[in-house]
């Protein structure tokens, strides 16, 4: 019994739609990478500031505190819109923190925010680009040295991202001037 | 070995035939019926060869699936980003070719359907994870699953594939536990419910014309497991009325369980009987603690929040719906014919409203776990079944440590309690077994 032709038809439809996600993430990827604005996140130094998670390392970045003027107006882990801005040296800072979508500028990602439990006239902000795909870190050792070279604080950590209305393309994470994958393949062979 | 015992016995009844109908006890046709029966219950050794196939067809299907999800985490950085890509889309193409050949060449063979839809599902899902991965795209959770049900769920109808649909509504279930935790979700909360609808018509379809297959025996189990799973999301901020709207599913799943189609079906393939059972006496006992009941009856239960809470919507839902079902039981039997465990949940209502006003709840519901243990004690001698008659000595078991937590008795008194069931035990067991002897 061969099947219904209307089969057919229904299998070439939901493939295409297979092969097409995939392919509207890249290209959406793509047009980022032409039309976002590109910002250098500066990696906080401290044991809490990176950990590796299996293939995913949680990055805390200097730019994920911001004062607010009247910290009773926001509510722990709330869903908020944070604006980025470049800094004297060219690393990025936030500019402002919204729970309105921002329409002065593109430069904006969701994120969520949370009280500072030491100072609660700081909110903290988690970003969607924090945590980092990484390529495995073989060896037990060199996960340990992994993890002192990243919280080092004579080391310059940055993490290039190109933003665009809340959609974002992440760049190599750059440890001093070395990409990442380098300096991982460094560690590895020492 | 259970499969080969029940060949063995079914084959010697059928030798057996042959000296009956030679002796004059039984007519030729009299054999011939008993022998189609036993063939039917059996099934033909083809059958049984397609339902290994299956079985190993899935099987291996689910290996290649996880392997491919391996190749996920595996290291292959020292690839260009082209390489990679191209990589992942073949990953993607091959298993759609392999279920063109499948619907083309094998569209009679169930084996060739299920095993390529399912390792298809899996490709889906290893290919965005690897597109992410190469990419950097970071994406929560819920979408990701979202993305992957959705592009997966088609193959149910088109390959009719049941491995497929079981694995959605596992999909589903886990995306309706990351939209709780997850604020930018496409669906709000409680509209999730509605996509563990899109395979509900090809398990009707399977219930018409393939009920003694071992994947919609398993969708039995799957169904079931999956709603009382996915009930735990309505909780918000009224989690101490939750009991009785489990214990109301739990009623329905039981109607379900006795229904007609289940009548003549083992208790392994009847999930909605055994989660039904299993889930309303877990209810009881969890309820028998005097804790459970402290929020019940301290806390303000203001009627204009309640009526918009969704533990309150979804009790409502479940009611009319057990009530629409008890109403044409009481219709088609009587009201006489009625099992106690069909109006279980109806009594369990009645006490829970009692608990807003009166510790007395308390103690029936101690007493309602205490009458079903005897229930089932009684149920299993009637039947000689020794399953459920220990099945009932182990409720009161539970009954009894559960109470030797927050009653103030003496070490003596909880010892001989121990020993008095203990000795139940060994007497009901004995006395069975003489029985049957």
């Amino acid at each position: 019994m061969k099947p219904n032709k209307l089969l057919y038809v229904a299998f070439a439809v939901v493939a295409m739609a297979q092969l097409f996600v995939p392919g509207w993430m890249i290209s959406t990827m793509a047009d980022i990478a032409k039309t976002g604005n590109e910002f250098v996140f500066k990696v906080r130094h401290n044991r809490a500031g990176a950990s590796l998670n299996g293939n995913y390392v949680w990055l805390s970045f200097e730019a994920n505190k911001f004062k607010v003027a009247d910290k009773k107006a926001w509510d722990n882990n709330q869903g908020v819109f944070v604006t980025f801005e470049k800094d004297n040296q060219g690393f990025a800072r936030v500019q402002s923190v919204t729970k309105e979508k921002p329409v002065a500028s593109r430069d904006w990602v969701k994120a969520r925010a949370f009280l500072n439990n030491k100072d609660s006239s700081f909110l903290r902000l988690n970003f969607p680009f924090s945590n980092y795909y990484v390529p495995d870190v073989n060896t037990r050792e060199a996960e340990k040295k992994f993890n002192e070279t990243i919280n080092d604080s004579t080391r310059t950590i940055t993490l290039k991202i190109n933003i665009r209305e809340n959609q974002f393309l992440a760049g190599e994470l750059m440890v001093d001037s070395m990409k990442y994958s380098e300096f991982v393949k460094k560690l590895e062979k020492k | 070995m259970i499969a080969n015992y029940l060949n063995h016995y079914a084959m010697s009844i059928l030798y057996d035939l042959h000296e009956l109908v030679g002796a004059n006890v039984i007519t030729s046709e009299t054999a011939t019926q008993i022998s189609d029966y036993y063939k039917r219950k059996q099934g033909s050794p083809q059958g049984e060869k397609s339902r290994q196939l299956l079985l190993f067809g899935i099987l291996g299907a689910l290996l290649v699936g996880i392997g491919l999800l391996f190749i996920v985490a595996n290291q292959w950085e020292e690839l260009p980003r082209s390489v990679k890509t191209a990589c992942a889309f073949l990953l993607l193409i091959v298993p759609q070719l392999l279920c063109v050949y499948a619907l083309y060449k094998k569209p009679d063979k169930i084996v060739w359907l299920e095993s390529t839809a399912l390792i298809l599902f899996f490709a889906v899902c290893a290919n965005i994870s690897l597109v992410s991965q190469i990419y950097h795209i970071n994406g929560d959770a819920s979408s990701f699953i979202f993305t992957w049900m959705l592009l997966t769920v088609p193959l149910v109808y088109i390959m009719n594939s049941s491995t497929v649909s079981i694995g959605y509504f596992i999909g589903i279930l886990s995306y309706s536990f990351a939209v709780r935790f997850d604020g930018n979700a496409l669906l709000s909360d409680h509209l999730t419910w509605l996509l563990f609808l899109v395979p509900i018509p090809h398990y009707f379809r399977l219930i018409r014309s393939a009920s003694d297959s071992p994947l919609t025996k398993l969708l039995h189990w799957v169904i079931p497991g999956v709603l009382t799973l996915n009930l735990g999301t309505v909780v918000t901020n009224f989690g101490e009325l939750m009991p009785p709207v489990y214990f109301t599913l739990f009623g329905i799943f039981y109607f379900l369980g006795k229904g007609n189609y289940f009548r003549n079906r083992t208790p392994e393939q009847n999930g909605y009987l055994i989660i039904g059972t299993l889930g309303s006496i877990i209810t009881l006992i969890v309820m028998s603690f005097k804790s459970s009941w402290e929020k019940v009856s301290s806390l303000p239960h203001p009627f204009e929040t309640l009526s918009t809470a969704p533990e309150f919507i979804a009790f409502i839902l479940l009611f009319a719906l057990a009530s629409g079902i008890l109403y044409h039981e009481i219709r088609s039997r009587g009201l006489a014919d009625l099992r106690i465990m069909e109006v279980a949940w109806v009594l369990f209502l009645l006490i829970f409203a009692m608990g807003f006003i009166t510790t007395a709840s308390v103690f029936l519901i101690n007493l309602a776990v205490f009458l079903t243990g005897v229930m089932m004690i009684r149920e299993g001698a009637g039947k000689n079944n020794l399953s459920t008659l220990n099945s009932g000595m182990i409720v009161i078991t539970i009954l009894l440590i559960c109470r030797s937590f927050d009653i103030d008795l003496t070490y003596v008194v909880k010892g001989f309690l121990f020993v008095g069931v203990g000795i139940g035990f060994f007497i009901a067991n004995w006395w069975m077994l003489k029985k049957t002897k």
